[in-house]
């Protein structure tokens, strides 16, 4: 289905237009967790324009180097690290090799994760382990790390975490990531809770369709067209509108903001119809997510 | 009054004209924030009544922002309001928001245009004398969540903040006062384009 001329698509400025002057965020450094490619690069990409210097912690050095290479061409002062984020004691190494190469770590993007459709019930211990300590552990030992750290220097600093738009509906064909996204949205409103009074804010921004080469289907025009035509906004959403959205969490702009969840998703947590199509089981579906 | 604005907004508004609707010294912030971000912002009364609702703006002219800051609602508990006061107070502000709601985008859809509207609303709070406030929230929560929906295609955003610092803007430390000006400016703006009908906090913890 392709959409109608007489509704309206309204795109977010253009990539080299960001909201946050340059220089917003000079000063600070930023680890983005999974900051190699994706909705990570995004943030880190975000953070650059704004003037932080960025450290990426990638699943490999590879795709660090990978993602740095593309910010350092944007003019980012960048390090890049592979680390295992289910790992405290690395972690903590990695932290230091970015506040000894960077200077001390400010803001903390918690992206790093994965997903993949697998029924619950032919869900292996490893698959569970696989998406939920990444992305619920990862999280829960980055944003310690960091606000120990914080907290030793004074207090001061700013956490935002890629949660996703089905974590009040939960994900069918998808438990492991729709516990972890939850899990990692309300983390945030109680750890906002533990550090405020060290001025650490930790917010989450709960994404909706943001295609990229690395989502499970890939990328592509043809792609994107039929999934934005089955949103209510009328197109997918473009990766630098998430990355500028997390940035401005952690900007001057937000200083007062802390605890919450703000959704980008285009309403698509929202369609609703009074009769729908048969439903049909995730295990007796052809797609498990429904076709794509 | 000016807003407090610790950090200078960008021009995220340049050349967009504002109704915003209602009273409190956080939607006067807001507004002032707007015209810093370069829209032009009109102010309305708090009106409940669709003539009254269409004359304001007839008298404000093409606008394709809205901000409605509601009606003030007391503290008071349940049994001890009537009718009247029902009417003056909780009918008065959901009314008005819906009535300024829809006769903005009927305007919008006649001039072919679209927009962005945006409450300003108190927290959800379970407490004695909240009985108004708390029927109002679980309100406009789903007429924001509805109305997003409706609209989304004609390129009409519909939001909310819901925070103590619009409930007591006065009483707001300056970086939440900030946050309030600066997101509601964010989420006007089309760089807010794929976020709608979401309800967002400054700083409930």
């Amino acid at each position: 289905m392709t959409i109608p001329p007489h509704h309206k698509v309204v795109e977010a400025p253009p990539v080299d237009r960001p909201p946050l002057p340059a220089g917003t965020l000079n000063g600070e450094v930023a680890v983005v967790t999974g900051g190699g490619s994706g909705m990570g690069l995004a943030m880190a990409s975000a953070f650059v324009q704004a003037g932080a210097k960025v450290a990426i912690f990638g699943r490999t050095q590879e795709k660090a180097d990978q993602g740095a290479e593309k910010l350092r061409a944007m003019g980012g002062q960048v390090l890049a690290v592979g680390a295992d984020v289910r790992d405290p004691a690395k972690i903590a190494d990695v932290f230091d090799r970015a506040e000894a190469e960077l200077g001390p770590v400010t803001i903390l993007a918690n992206n790093a994760g994965g997903n993949y459709p697998v029924l619950a019930e032919g869900m292996s211990a490893g698959q569970w382990r696989s998406i939920t300590r990444i992305a619920i552990d990862g999280t829960f030992f980055c944003s310690t790390e960091f606000a120990r750290r914080r907290i030793a220097a004074g207090g001061r600093g700013a956490i935002v975490n890629n949660s996703a738009q089905y974590i009040w509906t939960g994900f069918p064909g998808d438990a492991h990531s729709a516990a972890a996204k939850a899990a990692i949205a309300t983390m945030s409103a109680t750890q906002a809770q533990d550090w405020k009074q060290h001025r650490i804010r930790v917010n989450c921004v709960a994404a909706g369709f943001f295609p990229h080469a690395h989502s499970v289907n890939g990328q592509n025009a043809d792609q994107d067209v039929r999934l934005g035509a089955m949103l209510p906004i009328a197109r997918v959403g473009r990766m630098h509108e998430f990355g500028w959205i997390s940035a401005f969490l952690c900007s001057p702009f937000a200083a007062g903001i802390t605890g919450e969840t703000l959704v980008i998703d285009a309403a698509d947590r929202l369609r609703r119809t009074l009769t729908s199509p048969d439903f049909i089981p995730p295990r007796e579906r052809e797609v498990i997510w429904g076709d794509m | 009054m000016a807003a407090t604005q610790l950090i200078a907004l960008p021009a995220w508004l340049e050349g967009r004209r504002a109704l915003a609707v209602g009273e409190g010294a956080a939607l006067d912030a807001v507004a002032a924030a707007l015209e810093t971000a370069g829209a032009r912002a009109v102010r309305g009364a708090a009106v409940a009544d669709l003539p009254e609702v269409a004359a304001q703006f007839d008298a404000a002219g093409p606008v394709d922002l809205l901000v409605h800051a509601g009606t003030p609602l007391p503290t008071i508990s349940s049994e001890q309001i009537g009718m009247e006061q029902w009417r003056a107070t909780f009918s008065a502000d959901l009314d008005g928001r819906f009535l300024h709601a829809a006769e903005f985008t009927r305007r919008l859809l006649a001039a072919d245009m679209p927009g962005n509207i945006l409450y300003l609303m108190p927290p959800y709070r379970v407490e004695a004398g909240q009985g108004m406030a708390g029927t109002a929230h679980g309100a406009l929560d789903n007429l924001v969540k509805s109305l997003s929906v409706e609209w989304a295609r004609d390129g009409i955003r519909v939001n909310a903040i819901a925070s103590r610092v619009v409930a007591d803007y006065q009483g707001s430390t300056e970086p939440q006062q900030t946050s309030l000006t600066s997101l509601a400016a964010y989420l006007l703006s089309d760089y807010a384009a794929y976020v709608t009908g979401t309800i967002t906090g400054i700083d409930e913890v």
